[in-house]
């Protein structure tokens, strides 16, 4: 696949985010709820999606809450997950929010490259080269800018560290 | 679809604050704020009705890292939305403001400005207040929103589900799209939308409605406007709210009741459980340095996890209570290696003061240190203990000034060196691992020996000018023939004073300045290697070992005059060993301090105790043995050459 740039991200987010919305599933114990989702735009022609999503336990109220962006990398030119995870209201490490982790998603504790302030970043720094070795799909309609940011959230997005939460848009139907 | 007597209701507003927002005013109260709990403006925003999706079944506003900028970046997709804060200084002023009193003082406000405003200004209808208290200790944050309402009460004379009046449609899509300063509510004239009530007119109106509610309650946004127009004196009016998703609906409604100055004002906002009451944000693990920088610690080693290194098991190493004999250059730097493995209680024993030669090679020390204290320079292991929990706050780091008795010193002063061996053997009860990083080889005499009797994980580290050592020492756990020796092993006399009458270069360590940081690195290194093994300290010495960290050799070598380093050397336990022997042991064991002191005072009472006094004897006798063998028959020698009798007898003298 090709590299997208920022001007693309910008351009495509709002309908990546209406893909988003509709196919983020849980596919275990939990229910998921989209509590809060929206585009945010910033200084020098950034803008971030951000989502809160809850799951709660269907066999009790144990309440998870995640809150995530994603946004255009320009230093790793790849869209980047950042990510809050919350229990009982508290902001909380990965490993504490009693869901299953991924065992190879390489996650730092990191100030976000937008808003400045500590959010866990699913590291980028192979997400460039990775996404290059994906192929083309050629003869849709589906504009390729959303197909790449679909792949890459499949890749490296919340399905990333949770395996339980699945993203499988039906693109092409 | 008739409905009588039923009244309209509405979906409340909730508020949605992201953490940051909290982040930024903990900022701004420390910085700016400080004890001003006077009103502060904010900015908020909800999402614009055009991209309201299914999961925006309730109005929500929003408030981020940015409410607090004076100007907003302009974004077509959101309506922002101006407020207040009040954030009071103390959590018993929260209590005490009279909440139903400060919403009316708020409503009181907005009534002033509606009574004023000519148009359907949505910054008028739609402000927002915020009581909040900033328990910055905890890094807590109670606050509760408001959203001052006013009452009037219409029924429903009729509902229609969908509006048949397409041209109506585009006419409001056309409208929202140019959102400016009203675009919420419009009076429907003459077919045309105006942003102003025109009471002569018939009064039809729209609402753009916040949410798209299933039960198809329209925001609560809508009573201010409702409000407002019964104010403005319609009593029938028809109503169309109208929803991006093609639910748009209409009423036709009749005014029932309403107070031309209102009594009263709605609009504290509940809890997600319904109860009337502030909400909490506890963001200590978000704000709280220490605790960012615990959580930062253990994320950056657990990446080794993730691919380098799936089974290695860091919560061994973390628990691990580690003592250090010895905080100079060695002690200062292998506790830096912990802190990297995220070891979370280190203790440092040593006696001295810090001197203006130590900061450059004592990581952890500063030249301020080599004065304070009245100009005698900080003691050496308690300030190591500070320094260290300066650089991170998670460890639990003790200093004790504490001289180790020393083997060949013998004893001046009985209560106070017994009282040091006591501290010292209790020490060894508190830990785990014992680093012997002491500058000389008498010192390390008896934590080899309690190490050995207690089971502990000992490593050594010694210097020398350009060469180290770094060895751990062998376990009587450990099988006969697999036991591995202690620092005195090799050795066949007891160690004794090496410091009196030294000239200062051979008193103290004359090193190459990087061997300490080699020697230090590779024992915290060894003892990582140690604790991933499954025997633990009663690994035996292999040089290539399948385990899943690598191989745990005995002892290191290194010497840097020509960058060689060994690890393939091992010294098996020598069974008259002045350190680690059965014998010695056992007697410590049994007679404790007596024995030490014995011990101190005369080091040859050592050599009895462990037979290296009977191997000195065995091998005099040896040696005396080989000489009688050597000696040549006088008789035959004579026979020979009786000229060479003086040149020999000469010689061998």
């Amino acid at each position: 696949m090709h590299n997208i740039t920022n001007e693309q991200f910008n351009n495509c987010i709002t309908a990546f985010n209406e893909v988003l919305v509709e196919n983020l599933i849980f596919d275990k114990e939990y229910t998921l709820t989209i509590k809060n989702n929206y585009i945010k735009k910033v200084n020098f022609d950034k803008s971030y999606l951000f989502t809160s999503i809850e799951m709660s336990k269907k066999i009790d109220s144990e309440v998870i809450r995640i809150d995530f962006t994603v946004s255009y990398h320009d230093f790793y030119q790849v869209p980047i997950l950042n990510i809050r995870p919350y229990k009982d209201g508290s902001f909380t490490a990965l490993n504490g929010i009693g869901l299953q982790i991924a065992p190879t998603v390489i996650t730092a504790l990191t100030t976000h490259h937008i808003l400045q302030k500590t959010w866990i970043e699913v590291h980028a720094c192979e997400t460039l080269e990775a996404l290059q070795t994906l192929p083309e799909i050629y003869g849709t309609t589906v504009d390729s800018v959303l197909e790449y940011l679909c792949c890459w959230f499949g890749f490296y997005g919340l399905p990333a560290i949770f395996p339980n939460i699945r993203f499988r848009p039906h693109l092409y139907m | 679809m008739s409905t009588d007597n039923k009244i309209v209701k509405f979906t409340p507003i909730q508020s949605f604050i992201e953490s940051s927002f909290f982040i930024k005013l903990s900022q701004l109260k420390l910085d700016k704020f400080k004890l001003d709990s006077s009103k502060h403006v904010i900015t908020g925003f909800i999402q614009h009705p055009k991209l309201l999706n299914r999961f925006n079944d309730m109005p929500t506003l929003n408030l981020d890292q940015d409410s607090f900028e004076p100007e907003q970046v302009e974004d077509s997709s959101k309506v922002f939305i101006k407020g207040e804060i009040y954030n009071v200084n103390t959590i018993e002023e929260f209590k005490q403001i009279d909440k139903l009193q400060q919403l009316t003082e708020w409503g009181g406000q907005i009534y002033e400005s509606m009574k004023t405003v000519t148009t359907f200004d949505y910054q008028v209808f739609n402000q927002f207040y915020i009581l909040s208290f900033s328990d910055l200790k905890k890094y807590k944050f109670y606050y509760w929103v408001a959203y001052p309402s006013f009452t009037s009460k219409w029924s429903i004379i009729e509902e229609k589900q969908q509006s048949d009046d397409l041209s109506l449609v585009k006419m409001i899509e056309e409208k929202i799209n140019q959102l400016g300063e009203n675009g919420q509510f419009f009076q429907l004239v003459d077919g045309q939308l105006v942003d102003a009530p025109e009471t002569d007119q018939p009064g039809k109106f729209v609402f753009v409605d916040t949410c798209l509610s299933k039960d198809k309650k329209p925001g609560s946004q809508l009573k201010n406007y409702l409000y407002y127009i019964a104010l403005k004196g319609f009593k029938t009016i028809e109503l169309m709210i109208y929803r991006v998703d093609g639910s748009t609906f209409s009423y036709k409604l009749q005014l029932e009741k309403y107070d031309k100055v209102p009594k009263t004002i709605t609009g504290w906002e509940r809890t997600s459980q319904g109860k009337l009451g502030p909400k909490l944000a506890d963001l200590g693990s978000l704000i709280d340095p220490n605790q960012l920088a615990a959580q930062a610690v253990e994320l950056n080693l657990k990446l080794m996890k993730w691919r380098i290194a799936p089974d290695i098991d860091l919560d061994i190493i973390k628990s691990q209570k580690v003592l250090l004999l010895g905080a100079g250059t060695l002690g200062t730097y292998v506790a830096r290696g912990l802190l990297g493995w995220g070891v979370k209680h280190v203790t440092f024993v040593d006696n001295g003061r810090i001197s203006y030669s130590n900061p450059v090679r004592q990581s952890l020390f500063q030249f301020k240190d080599c004065f304070s204290d009245s100009g005698q320079g900080q003691w050496k292991a308690q300030r190591a203990a500070k320094s260290l929990q300066e650089i991170f706050p998670g460890v639990d780091s003790k200093g004790f000034n504490l001289e180790v008795p020393m083997i060949g010193h013998p004893i001046t002063d009985e209560p106070k060196q017994r009282a040091n061996f006591e501290t010292l053997c209790q020490l060894y009860e508190d830990h785990d691992v014992i680093f012997l990083l002491m500058d000389s080889r008498e010192a390390r005499w008896l934590p080899t020996v309690l190490g050995v009797a207690k089971n502990k994980i000992v490593i050594n580290a010694a210097l020398g000018f350009d060469s180290y050592l770094v060895m751990r020492h062998g376990s009587l756990l450990q099988p006969q023939d697999q036991r591995l020796g202690c620092y005195y092993c090799n050795d066949v006399v007891a160690p004794n004073d090496s410091l009196t009458d030294r000239t200062l270069d051979q008193m103290c360590t004359v090193t190459r300045p990087g061997a300490a940081l080699i020697a230090s690195a590779l024992a915290v290194e060894m003892l990582v290697a140690i604790l991933q093994h499954p025997d633990k300290q009663l690994a035996k010495h292999v040089i290539v070992d399948n385990n899943k960290f690598g191989s745990v050799p005995h002892q290191i070598r290194g010497f840097l005059h020509n960058f060689n380093q060994q690890s393939n050397l091992h010294a098996p336990n020598y069974k008259y060993c002045s350190g680690c022997s059965e014998p010695v042991i056992n007697e410590f064991n049994t007679s404790g301090w007596e024995f030490i002191k014995q011990c101190l005072n005369d080091s040859s009472y050592l050599e009895d105790i462990c037979g290296l006094k009977q191997v000195q004897k065995e091998a005099e006798l040896a040696t005396q043995s080989l000489l009688r063998e050597l000696e040549l028959d006088t008789e035959d020698y004579e026979a020979v050459d009786v000229d060479a009798d003086d040149e020999d007898s000469e010689w061998l003298s």
